[in-house]
């Protein structure tokens, strides 16, 4: 894709996509912005009072009169014009202030950040309307700009908190950093590289200043204390409640000024969904019947290998009896042949979004009672899909469209994965496949103290545990990764990432389950903690004996610990073969291209690190 | 302990922000609001020097002192809890005034804010879960309300269940005519009849934001990593979306409090006026429309230091449920 091409796709996505709720909010703002343009012309004049006092809408006038016989849709006309010039230089005003405070001040830092957010954070605490309402008691005179300051004084500050976290979010982007290094002028990066990425939470930002201006100058003028000689929809209320237009049940002049705010403040709001999901693209996430829809191709997908496998009653589901007959034990074929604990059959995943990309193609594979299977492959070579997909936890929109996944149970008994449905799944989750995920990911809850994240495995798969004996077995789970028990109590910000992703491989130890599937379990770590980690993790295997499936693109760390690598690209496996025949011959040429691709410590490509006496003595610690 | 300092530190310092502001604004209008007040007072009959004294402490003047001085007598006589006297309640004291009418208004806001908060982080937290569901879908009609002024929503509840019904009072806090305040279940009850309107107002007015706010957290919740660990480890849905997703999403809920209440107090406060409910709002309208200025800034303080104090309990409360900030700090 061409540079250029990339910022119209950047420009694009700052774009909204037209939806119902957009399209409503829109038509609403036009219809009250022409209303409030054009029909003061139209209209006759909103203060010419007449002899029709207090009459209900007729044909003459089509929302009634007032007490003293003006037009209401002639005064509307004018207060909606009143309200949004307000709503208007309000919204500005305060995001001009907010912005101030907000974006300079995360922008510049230090004590300038300090005080400007204290500033904020004090002026957001005082409650506003009060505060509004003694300044303008105080003043005789007001004009409409100068109820349009005072609203916008006291309306800042929510807004700059908000602007100023998304700002220091965006200042610490890789690209701004460059920017400054590369000594461009303060104002410029500010200008160039900070703004555009603010201007959808600015905009959201305005149109919620215009809402709570005009509520806020409703509120005002409805006690009276809006802009002299101003008519808005506020002080139509003041006259309607004063007029005793509520006991003489004149509805027809307080119901409309109410309903035009209501109506503009919900449609900004609405275009203001549109906005939010630009600023936060996971509130687009499926919606239920999205859901509903991939639960049907599920579905299909599952009949489809139905009839290629036949049905699940030849691979009944967890609970069931019958057991696949014992294989033989043969010297000449291999372990995983014969006593496979997984075997996944012609898996085939796709992603159904805007074009329907195959992520994991037609894949199959044997995982043995033991055994360390690597799989290897670049970032997006669907390795992680694949893992996921056995263990039924892809999401919308990734769609399982064939295939067949049997765990074969070390109590004798075949279970039919994709057979299993609510809570036969999550009992089996875990109990059999359990799962340790990426170093740099947050598996952790920030928010609950380890020994509750591993004791919850227990209340769930071990309903009979007391208590005590839950946190017994989880201070043992601990020991046995090296992790003090007292460490039990403390929240996972206390801990390093190393202790973190030890917490979490003894957590997928829980339930002795008998298979592991790692993601890129040592990836964020640094090298020597991602050294104890693999030797923790051979270690336990040899202890333990559960199979593992390791995922990393790292394939010199697998050849290491992996008793077979199977290499992965665009969703199929290329190579699948013992460690040290795939090092030493691989078959295919992406094996031997990647091989290489990884720099020796003598410099020269193609052999790294080790020569192959080396590989022998690494073999050996995962054994 | 430090978190809890600093936070007492910040607070103290919003506390003098909103004291001093009280102190600067009259002397920075234009008019003399100590000349008006007096010639108001005096149809009530002579005003004596310590009056006049006590106002131009409260409100600024010619007077021969020093602002530095004045600004230092400011803070003594707020600290002895005198605000002055009141001249539209003349002559009560400002500070009987607000006691007599801040419990109307803190029983009222106080308790409609809890059930509105309640309300909308449950039903937030549902429609989060379930996108697109019926909770979910109700959310852009709770927005309507959102939009709509506090005050008309109580004209139109007033107009249908009021006026046109005669299922709910008119106006007031408790039935004047068959009641008298005290500890009887006849009064609280009255108290309870005639408060459901405003309340339900308010609620109306302030769920539709609760609700917006914990859902859309609820929805990047769930796409955090360890949602994905808590279902591979086979935890029931209800458990993932109560201990896991919920209890992570309503933390920005309660540290987001401080934006809203002051709203919703801003709100309810204007709310009072249309029901004529006995409260603070109430009387800072009549202070309003009588120039009552002592009366306006005593009201304006007390209302400061609610809303600060509101805030300061969710912020200490905030420590309490989410650990990191303790140690942060």
């Amino acid at each position: 894709m061409g540079a250029k091409a990339k910022r119209k796709r950047a420009a694009d996505s700052m774009i909204p996509k037209m939806t119902p709720k957009l399209a409503v909010g829109l038509t609403i703002v036009t219809v009250i912005v022409l209303f409030a343009v054009i029909g003061p012309f139209l209209l006759p004049d909103p203060r010419g009072i007449s002899d029709h006092l207090l009459e209900a809408p007729s044909a003459q006038h089509w929302l009634g009169t007032t007490r003293t016989g003006e037009d209401v849709l002639a005064q509307l006309a004018t207060a909606c014009r009143g309200s949004l010039i307000v709503g208007v230089i309000v919204g500005l005003l305060a995001v001009v202030l907010s912005s101030f405070f907000g974006i300079v001040g995360a922008y510049i830092g230090g004590l300038a950040d300090d005080l400007f957010s204290l500033f904020s954070n004090v002026m957001l605490v005082i409650p506003g309307l009060p505060l509004v309402i003694i300044i303008s008691s105080y003043l005789p005179y007001k004009s409409v700009w100068l109820v349009a300051v005072v609203l916008a004084i006291t309306s800042w500050a929510g807004s700059a908190r908000v602007l100023r976290s998304y700002t220091l979010s965006v200042r610490s982007r890789d690209y701004v950093l460059a920017s400054r290094v590369a000594g461009e002028k303060p104002w410029r990066i500010l200008a160039v590289e900070i703004l555009p990425n603010l201007l959808p939470i600015l905009a959201s930002q305005i149109m919620q200043a215009i809402i709570s201006a005009i509520l806020g100058e409703a509120g005002l003028a409805f006690l009276g204390l809006g802009a002299t000689d101003s008519l808005t929809w506020g002080t139509m209320l003041y006259y309607a409640q004063n007029g005793l237009a509520l006991k003489q049940g004149a509805w027809w002049w307080f119901i409309p000024p109410g309903l035009c705010l209501a109506l503009f403040g919900a449609a900004l709001a609405l275009i203001n969904f549109s906005v939010d999901e630009i600023i936060n693209p996971k509130l687009k996430a499926a919606t239920k019947s999205e859901l509903k829809r991939w639960k049907l191709e599920e579905k299909a997908g599952k009949a489809k290998s139905d009839k290629q496998f036949g049905t699940a009653a030849s691979a009944p589901k967890l609970g069931g009896t019958e057991i696949m007959t014992e294989h033989a034990m043969n010297a000449a074929v291999p372990q995983y042949e014969q006593n496979p604990v997984l075997e996944v059959d012609d898996f085939c995943v796709e992603y159904r979004a805007e074009e329907t990309v195959k992520a994991v193609n037609h894949v199959s594979l044997k995982l043995g009672r033991g055994e360390v299977l690597g799989l290897a492959g670049e970032s997006g070579c669907g390795k992680s899909t694949l893992a996921y997909g056995i263990n039924r936890l892809l999401k919308p929109p990734a769609v399982i469209t064939s295939g067949r996944v049997v765990f074969n149970s070390r109590e004798g008994y075949p279970i039919d994965v994709r057979a299993l449905e609510g809570k036969d799944l999550r009992a089996f989750r875990w109990e059999k496949i359990s799962m340790v995920f990426q170093g740099a990911m947050n598996s952790l809850n920030p928010v609950k103290k380890i020994k509750d994240q591993l004791g919850d495995v227990f209340v769930t798969h071990r309903p009979e545990m007391d208590r005590k004996a839950r946190l017994d077995k989880c201070g043992e789970l601990l020991e046995r990764v090296g992790v003090p028990r007292d460490r039990l109590n403390a929240y996972p910000h206390e801990l390093s990432g190393g202790m973190r992703q030890r917490v979490m491989i003894a957590m997928a130890m829980a339930l002795d389950p008998q298979v592991m599937i790692m993601d890129e379990p040592t990836t964020a770590l640094d090298v020597v903690v991602q050294r104890e980690i693999l030797r923790e993790i051979t270690r336990l295997k040899n202890d333990f004996g559960f199979a593992v499936i390791f995922i990393t693109h790292d394939l010199p760390l697998l050849l290491e610990i992996s008793d077979r690598i199977a290499v992965m690209r665009h969703g199929q496996i290329l190579e699948m073969n013992d460690a040290m025949s795939l090092y030493t011959n691989p078959q295919n040429e992406y094996t031997a291209k990647l091989l290489s691709s990884f720099p020796s410590l003598t410099g020269d490509r193609g052999d790294f690190i080790r020569q192959g006496n080396v590989v022998s003595e690494s073999t050996e610690v995962s054994r | 302990m430090k978190f809890i300092l600093r936070k007492l530190g910040f607070y103290v310092v919003a506390l003098w922000g909103a004291m001093t502001l009280n102190f600067f604004l009259p002397r920075l209008m234009p008019g003399n609001p100590v000349d008006q007040l007096i010639s108001k007072l005096s149809q009530h009959g002579p005003v004596t020097p310590e009056t006049r004294h006590a106002l131009e402490l409260l409100l600024g003047a010619d007077s021969s002192e020093p602002m530095w001085k004045q600004y230092i007598n400011y803070f003594v006589s707020i600290f002895k809890g005198d605000l002055g006297v009141s001249v539209a309640y003349y002559p009560t004291k400002v500070s009987e005034v607000i006691g007599n009418t801040l419990p109307w208004t803190v029983g009222l806001v106080g308790l409609a804010t809890i059930i509105a908060f309640a309300l909308g982080i449950v039903l937030g937290a549902f429609a989060g879960w379930k996108r697109g569901s019926v909770i979910d879908n109700i959310i852009p009609v709770l927005t309507l309300f959102q939009s709509i002024p506090y005050f008309w929503l109580g004209l139109i509840l007033l107009y249908f269940l009021s006026l046109k019904a005669g299922i709910f009072p008119l106006f007031g806090g408790y039935d004047v005519y068959t009641t008298t305040p005290g500890l009887t279940w006849e009064f609280i009850s009255s108290v309870i009849y005639y408060g459901i309107l405003p309340a339900v107002t308010i609620v109306l007015s302030s769920l539709g934001g609760w609700m917006l706010g914990m859902r859309n957290m609820m929805v990047s919740t769930l796409s955090e990593d360890y949602i994905l660990v808590a279902e591979a480890k086979g935890l029931s849905p209800m458990k993932i979306m109560r201990s896991y997703a919920a209890r992570n999403a309503v933390l920005p809920s309660i540290s987001g409090f401080a934006i809203s209440l002051g709203f919703v107090v801003s709100g309810s406060l204007v709310t009072e006026t249309v029901f004529s409910y006995p409260g603070i709002g109430s009387a800072l309208l009549t202070a309003v429309q009588s120039n009552d200025y002592a009366l306006m800034q005593g009201i304006f303080l007390i209302i400061t230091i609610s809303v600060l104090g509101a805030n300061l309990i969710m912020d200490l409360l905030y420590g309490f449920i989410d650990p990191r900030t303790r140690v942060q700090g």
